[in-house]
Parts: structure tokens; C-alpha cells; sequence
């Protein structure tokens, strides 16, 4: 398997978070991408390969996709069935970057699988039909870094209102209110417009994000209880309840599919699931 | 109760065959040294897709792409009706009319046809052939009477009581008419150009911005708008030719897709090769270019004998989609055309916005009729 991540130079590390190369086959036959409020381009750079998704762990709303298409935008979590024939460039937004560097609002139109040239136009083809031909990964990347670049017109993304709330996740929305210094009913809007998700979402997100982590870091004596006061549950129904709305697993499943392979004992964004 | 019958393009194979002679043996003509597109549809561009036509272009997988949702065809006053029929998903799904114009067709929403009916309570979509227009009969109409087909295509034929609709060029003129003439059904409309000054108008009370825009669009006249007055006058001297010659077609609907889209010097930035040689194979194997142009015509005998019903105020609720690849018209302009509950200008896109910026088109949809009944 090969593997290579490339994070991108200043200004266009403000908006693009890293670019990931894969190569090569994983022996499962499913994968699961949990959510992180960071939008994700897949592309699929074997030119005849056809990849499948499922809306929910229970492999329902299946979608099939060719080229490139949206994931990790997602309020939930999606499986992927396994391909054994694929090379992936995986681009991950920072959070709002995507709508900060091309002004394309977020939107519940956006679906797991939405083809990337319904997003941006003709180009992304013509982008595409560079990558595939393209054999060094180097080059790979700055082919995207040059199309994404073009994008953008300001820099003004640093000190926007989405970045201060992303930095100040974890405080009160009254308070993220109050300090943006803009109307309650401006924020929702704006954060909505650029991220795809309420302002309360955001913060359910990253309470869930900041679990997966604990669980990560735990051995396998994992102790459930400190995990739930740890992060704020009211008790372990609600925690439970949450877990599987973001995973569609309980977390005692989940455990098992994470203590199941070493790559997911590694890697928190994508899990390897069996049957 | 109207008949309706199910509706498969399937082009015999010997109109393909006969169309790839006709290729074959087209006699090219010279350009001027250096004339990019300045003297009409560029020869080395021209070139290289009409090569493609011939060795790279799949029609039968396009045809397959096409019957990928379900079509039909229905009469109404006479005349065949084509249209597509897609169910969103959603218990509170709204019926949205989606009305082409020239030289695109009914292709024009094809990719905006997930995005609307793909998240929770979103749209029927309802998406015609235009009378003269690819699978519809070969019967020019003018526009208002148009409306008044389509409006019985989706009350009588599909039994909406109420209903949406949003288009483009033509399409706007004739949701425009419809919301003129059936403004009790016709509970809104989202258009992406709200119409341009016909000589009627006291320029004397427009303000600055209006007036530069009246200057700007008498400049186009003059140097883009010749099709326009041919088409208008005498649309059945130029058929001949774009019914006999796919490369004289190609080059008469290409100039348009070239000057009137976002693409920045490029028309690839805007369509792919497959693209815009499938819209104008829907020309081509309909042979409904004569009727499609002649519609011009018949627009403007109405225009002569009494008016348009497109041409007075709308009093609907009208969104308005100013893309940069139009004509920048003022919203002053727009305000004086249409009752406009909502006026926005995205950051990217054409004339054929549906076809160059689908997700951002559909979002504006979304985003005007969300909450309206």
C-alpha cells in the first residue's frame, strides 16, 4: 500500500487542510468515514473504477460514483463498500475553507456521493482528466494545489467569523454570539451558508470528535462511564443515543471494529468493518 | 383523463450512420488569420469537436443517459408534448415546472435533476420540450401560447392544482407569460433573466444604471443579436442548410454556448465535448431546428399584432438569479419587469447556469422556493 499526505503551503493551508494519496487494497469488505464538519473531494484515479457508498451502517441508500465526488461533509456517518481496484486522492477542507476559497455555499442539497462536477463546473473534469494522467504523486498534488489556488480572491478567511468559531468550538453559542459581535440570527445563517451544519451541530460534532479521540488513546480496558462524564453527557443513555446517530454502531461495537485491525487502531477518520 | 404514453429515445441506427456520412463529407470553409471567434464559431475549435463526433462520441451511451428517467409524450391542442418526469423524495414534495430555452432543450436540467430531488421534501420536477423543440411536435408557437400548453400539460394532464416554475431564456419568457396569465396556479417563479428594453420604454425616467444597461444590451444587439433578427424574420432561409449539415448546426448552436457562458476563453471550462454535442444531437435527430428558430418568429408577429403576455408586469413572486456570465442588468430593471421577492447574484455561472454551475443553480432554487406554498 502506498500512502503520502501532503499539507498545503500558506495561504492555501488556511482552506485546504491536507491531500492524501492511497494506493493499493485494503482485505475487508467495508469501510466507514465518520463525520467531522470537514468537507472531503474523493477522487478515483483508476479511470474505469466504480465505488460504492451506503447512506447508513445498515447498507441502505446506495449510491455508486466514478470519478470524484463530496464525502465527510456528512452529518452522519457513510460505509463505503471496499474497492480493490482504486488509487484515491482524498482533499479535506479546514472547516468553511471550502466555501471560504470558492464562495459555493454549503447546503442540504449536498449529498454523500454528490459528483464533484455537479460542484464545480467543467473544471473539476478537466482537472480529473490531468490527475489520471499524471504518474508522479508530487505532481499529483500541485496539480491540485494550482486549480485550488486560482481560487482564491481574498485572504480574508483568517479573521472570518467561522474560523473564530472554530477556534472557540467548545464555548457557550451565547457566548461565540456575543464575542463575534454580530446579530444571533446573522451567525446561524452565516455558519450554515459556510459549513453545512447549525452552530449546535458543529459543536454535537466536535463533542463526538473529541470521544473518538479518548477512544483512540484508550487501551482495552476502555472504561465507558469516565468517557461519558469525561465529555459532558447528561448520562450514558444520551451518550449512547449520540454515538449511534453519528456511527450508526454502539460504542461497544464500534470498540470492536476499532480493536479489529491495525489500521484502525491508527487512523480515527476512516474504520475497516468486516461483513 | 389525458393520454400519456411512456417515451424512449432510441434513434434508428441508419439516421446515426447517414448523420456520420454527412460528417464525413462536410466541404470546410477558410477563416480570416486570427480570428479566434470574432467572426463567428471558431474553425480550429470547430474542428476538434467534430473529430470528436466521429471517433470519440458515444450516442447510444448518451441515449442511455438521457432515458435514464422517464419520459413521455401527451397531446395537448394538437400538438405532441414531450417531457420528463422525476419524483423527488419527501412527503412535501413542490412541483417545479423546469422551462429550456434556444439553442439548449430539455438537456439543459438534466444535471440539476438529482440535486433537486435528492434531499428531504424537495421537488417534483416536471421538464418539457418546448412546442418546435427536440421530441415535442414540430409546431412553432409563440410563447404565450406555449404557457398555455404546458400550464394544461401540468394541471389537466398531471393534475397540480398549484405549482412552480423556474427556466432560463426562453424559459423565462414563457414562465413569465404563465404567471401573467394563470397567476392563481402559478404560485412563483425563479428566472435567470427577467427580459431586455423592446423600444416601448421612457428611457427618460430610468435611472443611471438602467440607462448604461439599455446602452449595453443595443450594443449586443448590434454585434451578437444578428441571430436573434434572422430567426425573427426569416428563420425558414437559414433551416435548410442547419436541417442538411450537422457541422452548419453545430457551428449556429455553438457560437451561442461559446459567447453566452462563464467560461473565460474557454468553452471546456463551462461544457464537455459530450456536452454540447448531445444537446445538439436532440437538434439534429429531431430535426427541429426549423421549428425551434421559427418560434422567434412567431414571438414576434405577436409582439406586432397586441403583445406578449410575458411582456407586462409579473405580479408573482419572482426570484431573480443574476449569474455573471449574463447581461448585468440593474435590480431597478428587474423591478420594473417582475414583482422580485428575491434578487441574488452567484459568484459563477452562464446563461446556461443549469449546465455550467448545477449545484449553485439548484441551490438557488432551493433557497427562493423553500417556504413558499
Amino acid at each position: 500500500m502506498i500512502f503520502k499526505k501532503h499539507i498545503p503551503a500558506y495561504p492555501l493551508s488556511q482552506y485546504i487542510q491536507h491531500i492524501l494519496y492511497i494506493n493499493g487494497p485494503q482485505q475487508v469488505p467495508y469501510l466507514i468515514e465518520l463525520p467531522d464538519a470537514k468537507l472531503n473531494l474523493v477522487i478515483e484515479l483508476e479511470n474505469d473504477s466504480v465505488n460504492t457508498l451506503y447512506t447508513d451502517s445498515k447498507l441502505q441508500g446506495e449510491r455508486t460514483m466514478k470519478r470524484g465526488w463530496v464525502s465527510g461533509s456528512n452529518a452522519q456517518a457513510v460505509v463505503y463498500k471496499n474497492n480493490m481496484h482504486s488509487t484515491i486522492v482524498s482533499i479535506r477542507f479546514t472547516i468553511g475553507g471550502f466555501y471560504a476559497l470558492t464562495k459555493i455555499p454549503m447546503s442540504e442539497i449536498i449529498y454523500p456521493g454528490l459528483e464533484i462536477d455537479l460542484l464545480l463546473g467543467n473544471t473539476a473534469n478537466k482537472l480529473y482528466q490531468l490527475l489520471i494522467n499524471e504518474p508522479e504523486i508530487d505532481k499529483i498534488f500541485e496539480h491540485i494545489e494550482r486549480y485550488f489556488i486560482n481560487y482564491i480572491a481574498d485572504n480574508s478567511f483568517e479573521t472570518s467569523l467561522v474560523k473564530f468559531i472554530d477556534k472557540h468550538i467548545d464555548s457557550p453559542i451565547d457566548w461565540l454570539v456575543h464575542k463575534s459581535g454580530y446579530s444571533h440570527k446573522h451567525v446561524i445563517q452565516v455558519v450554515k451558508k459556510q459549513t453545512g451544519f447549525s452552530l449546535k451541530y458543529l459543536q454535537r460534532l466536535h463533542r463526538f470528535r473529541k470521544v473518538l479521540n479518548a477512544i483512540q488513546q484508550q487501551g482495552p480496558n476502555i472504561s465507558w462511564t469516565s468517557i461519558t462524564y469525561d465529555h459532558g453527557y447528561f448520562d450514558q443513555a444520551h451518550f449512547v443515543k449520540e454515538f449511534i446517530h453519528f456511527t450508526g454502531y454502539s460504542p461497544a461495537q464500534y470498540f470492536n471494529i476499532h480493536t479489529g485491525s491495525d489500521h484502525n487502531k491508527i487512523f480515527s477518520d476512516i474504520k475497516l468493518i468486516g461483513g | 383523463m389525458a393520454n400519456i404514453n411512456r417515451f424512449t429515445i432510441n434513434v434508428p441506427q441508419a439516421e446515426i450512420e447517414d448523420l456520420f456520412v454527412r460528417i464525413k463529407q462536410t466541404r470546410w470553409t477558410e477563416e480570416p488569420t486570427g480570428a479566434g471567434w470574432g467572426y463567428g464559431t471558431n474553425s480550429g475549435y470547430l474542428k476538434e469537436l467534430v473529430q470528436y463526433w466521429s471517433n470519440g462520441y458515444d450516442w447510444r451511451k448518451q441515449e442511455a443517459w438521457l432515458n435514464q428517467y422517464d419520459q413521455f409524450t401527451t397531446e395537448i391542442d394538437g400538438i405532441a408534448i414531450h417531457f420528463v418526469h422525476v419524483k423527488g423524495k419527501g412527503e412535501q414534495r413542490k412541483p417545479l415546472l423546469l422551462i429550456h430555452g434556444w439553442p439548449d432543450s430539455f438537456f439543459r436540467f438534466y444535471k440539476v435533476i438529482p440535486l433537486l430531488t435528492e434531499f428531504n421534501n424537495s421537488f417534483d420536477l416536471i421538464i418539457p420540450s418546448l412546442p418546435g423543440f427536440g421530441f415535442s411536435g414540430h409546431t412553432a408557437v409563440n410563447s404565450d401560447k406555449s404557457g398555455e400548453i404546458l400550464h394544461k400539460l401540468m394541471t389537466d394532464v398531471l393534475s397540480y392544482d398549484k405549482y412552480f416554475i423556474a427556466g432560463g431564456d426562453m424559459g423565462s419568457v414563457v414562465a413569465k407569460s404563465m404567471a401573467n396569465q394563470f397567476p392563481q396556479q402559478v404560485k412563483a417563479i425563479h428566472i435567470t433573466d427577467v427580459g431586455y428594453p423592446d423600444g416601448s420604454e421612457d428611457w427618460s425616467v430610468m435611472s443611471p444604471a438602467e440607462q448604461q444597461f439599455g446602452q449595453t444590451v443595443q450594443h449586443w444587439f448590434f454585434t451578437e443579436g444578428a441571430f436573434n433578427m434572422l430567426q425573427s424574420t426569416k428563420p425558414q432561409t437559414l433551416s435548410y442548410g442547419l436541417n442538411d449539415s450537422p457541422v452548419g448546426l453545430a457551428a449556429w448552436i455553438l457560437e451561442k454556448f461559446y459567447a453566452w457562458s462563464d467560461n473565460g476563453g474557454d468553452i471546456e471550462n463551462s461544457f464537455t465535448k459530450d456536452e454540447l454535442i448531445t444537446n445538439i444531437m436532440i437538434y439534429w435527430v429531431s430535426q427541429s431546428i426549423n421549428s425551434s428558430i421559427r418560434t422567434y418568429a412567431e414571438n414576434a408577429r405577436a409582439s406586432y399584432m397586441g403583445g406578449l403576455q410575458s411582456a407586462k408586469k409579473v405580479e408573482v413572486p419572482v426570484g431573480v438569479s443574476l449569474f455573471p456570465g449574463e447581461a448585468q442588468f440593474p435590480q431597478e430593471w428587474a423591478e420594473r419587469k417582475v414583482n422580485v421577492a428575491n434578487f441574488s447574484k452567484p459568484e459563477k455561472g452562464g446563461h446556461f447556469a443549469a449546465m455550467e454551475v448545477p449545484y449553485l443553480y439548484a441551490v438557488e432554487l432551493k433557497n427562493f422556493f423553500e417556504g413558499r406554498s
